[in-house]
């Protein structure tokens, strides 16, 4: 555990509520790739949070992965969000060198529930909320994409008006990925001559939620509680996010539910479509597949490299690095249905 | 030589001991992850090595049919080193030719299914499970 964390967490929210606050129990908890989290019990004696509360503590990790937020943006981002309506946790009391020297951290409401994603999609017992949250996750992407760069002007992030086309930024990203595999791969050149080739001409530009997945939201029997992980947010093409919604991946194995292994396209489409008065552009949605795929797959190679180059041991990296070719796969596949 | 038992049956014993022997005995949940990881790969790289010569020969073949023009030997009287080299060439011959646009709608669209051909015979091996037909949505 971090040296001191618990004094360090004590002071510093004492100061912020404006009277004593106790950590209770600290735990840290399994965190992505560019995060430290902690669940902290706190005992707060003062202002609008007093008893006694279970909150996610979530903290920059010392390496950043390319196109992710600090935990200051995503702090704002947060924000923005549950202003539109998306229901996400709140996000509270966003400090640097809490956790870390120079590290971004904000506390965030704790939301019991499920959110791994072979779970979400099979246990029986949430077979209810399967039901709901296709129109639920509907109406939550709805409001992610109402937010554009024009209604947020403070936010600062990646793919602001004025900046390249979003099909433009992708594609250059994908460049750059495939210049750091160690060998070429033949499937993702030619995935990517083929975006080349096929990206959309003019594109609209929302804030896009960047990893809207099964295995990012928090399910309840009820159904959805609550949107999470929000580090890859930026301003780019809706379809976006319905796509990456799609790829095969998040299915879970339930290959025939293409949106997250919960229902079909068109039923979650239709969903989206009502509650944002946008057209669900199905071209667009497939490119942005295709390149979700191959994203996937070159990402996964690259991670198989941080074990290989001694800088990480941890064996799933090479199992991970080993099933690109799945994504490769379906990349080609789609590619290949979208042009007979 | 005898070279019995052979790569392969080796590599399946390793993953046999580990999910029959190791893995019910450990509490960890990560470490009991990363066994089943463990086993699986060694079940995977025995596979892969099985279909080893046949694979590399098909390979081979594709890229000589997508790319008729260029001179690469006879794939079948190859020694594997020979193959393996013939093979690198003939990609990146193609990976040129396609970074330079000199590949036509028709050379692109017989690649990729040539491409996928080739990734259809590692999923074989690498996951048996995985769907490759065409009706998936």
């Amino acid at each position: 555990m971090t040296e001191g964390l618990q004094e360090r967490i004590e002071r510093d929210l004492s100061v912020r509520t404006g009277g004593p606050v106790a950590v209770r129990a600290i735990e840290r908890l399994a965190g992505g790739a560019c995060q430290e989290l902690f669940r902290v019990d706190l005992e707060i004696s003062c202002g609008e949070r007093a008893g006694a509360r279970r909150m996610v503590l979530r903290s920059d990790a010392v390496r950043r992965l390319p196109g992710s937020l600090d935990r200051r943006d995503e702090y704002r981002v947060i924000e923005l969000a549950r202003a539109a309506g998306v229901p996400t946790p709140p996000a509270r009391w966003v400090s640097s060198g809490l956790v870390r020297e120079g590290a971004w951290a904000y506390f965030m409401d704790w939301v019991d529930g499920e959110a791994i994603g072979r779970r979400v999609v099979k246990r029986p017992e949430l077979a209810a909320a399967r039901e709901r949250l296709p129109l639920q996750l509907a109406s939550a992407l709805a409001r992610v994409h109402s937010l554009s760069p024009g209604s947020a002007p403070g936010l600062a992030l990646a793919g602001a008006e004025g900046e390249k086309a979003p099909a433009r930024t992708a594609l250059d990203f994908l460049v750059g990925a495939l210049e750091r595999l160690p060998e070429p791969r033949p499937a993702l050149e030619l995935v990517l001559r083929w975006l080349l080739d096929e990206a959309p001409a003019r594109e609209e530009r929302t804030l896009v939620h960047g990893d809207f997945r099964t295995g990012n939201f928090m399910v309840g029997p009820e159904g959805l509680r609550a949107v999470l992980d929000w580090e890859f947010a930026h301003f780019g093409n809706p379809m976006e996010d319905l796509a990456w919604m799609c790829v095969r991946d998040w299915r879970f194995g339930e290959l025939d539910k293409p949106a997250g292994g919960l229902t079909r396209r068109e039923p979650f489409y239709e969903a989206y479509e009502r509650s944002s008065g946008r057209a669900v552009r199905r071209d667009e949605v497939r490119w942005w597949e295709v390149f979700g795929n191959a994203r996937w797959a070159a990402g996964s190679i690259l991670q198989g490299e941080r074990y290989l180059s001694g800088e990480e041991t941890d064996l799933e990296l090479v199992a991970i690095a080993r099933r690109a070719v799945e994504m490769e796969f379906e990349a080609l596949r789609i590619a290949e249905g979208a042009r007979p | 030589m005898t070279n019995r038992p052979d790569p392969p049956a080796l590599l399946e014993a390793i993953a046999r001991f580990l999910l029959e022997e190791v893995q019910p005995q450990v509490s960890d949940r990560r470490v009991s992850f990363r066994l089943l990881i463990a086993a699986s790969l060694a079940t995977t790289v025995a596979a892969e090595l099985r279909s080893g010569e046949d694979r590399a020969l098909g390979e081979l073949r594709r890229w000589q049919d997508l790319l008729p023009g260029v001179e690469s030997g006879d794939a079948g009287g190859m020694s594997p080193a020979e193959r393996a080299r013939a093979t690198r060439a003939l990609e990146a011959e193609f990976l040129s030719r396609l970074r330079a646009g000199r590949l036509s709608r028709d050379e692109l669209r017989k690649a990729r299914a040539q491409v996928r051909e080739s990734l259809v015979e590692s999923l074989r091996w690498l996951n048996p499970h995985f769907d490759t037909s065409e009706e998936i949505e």
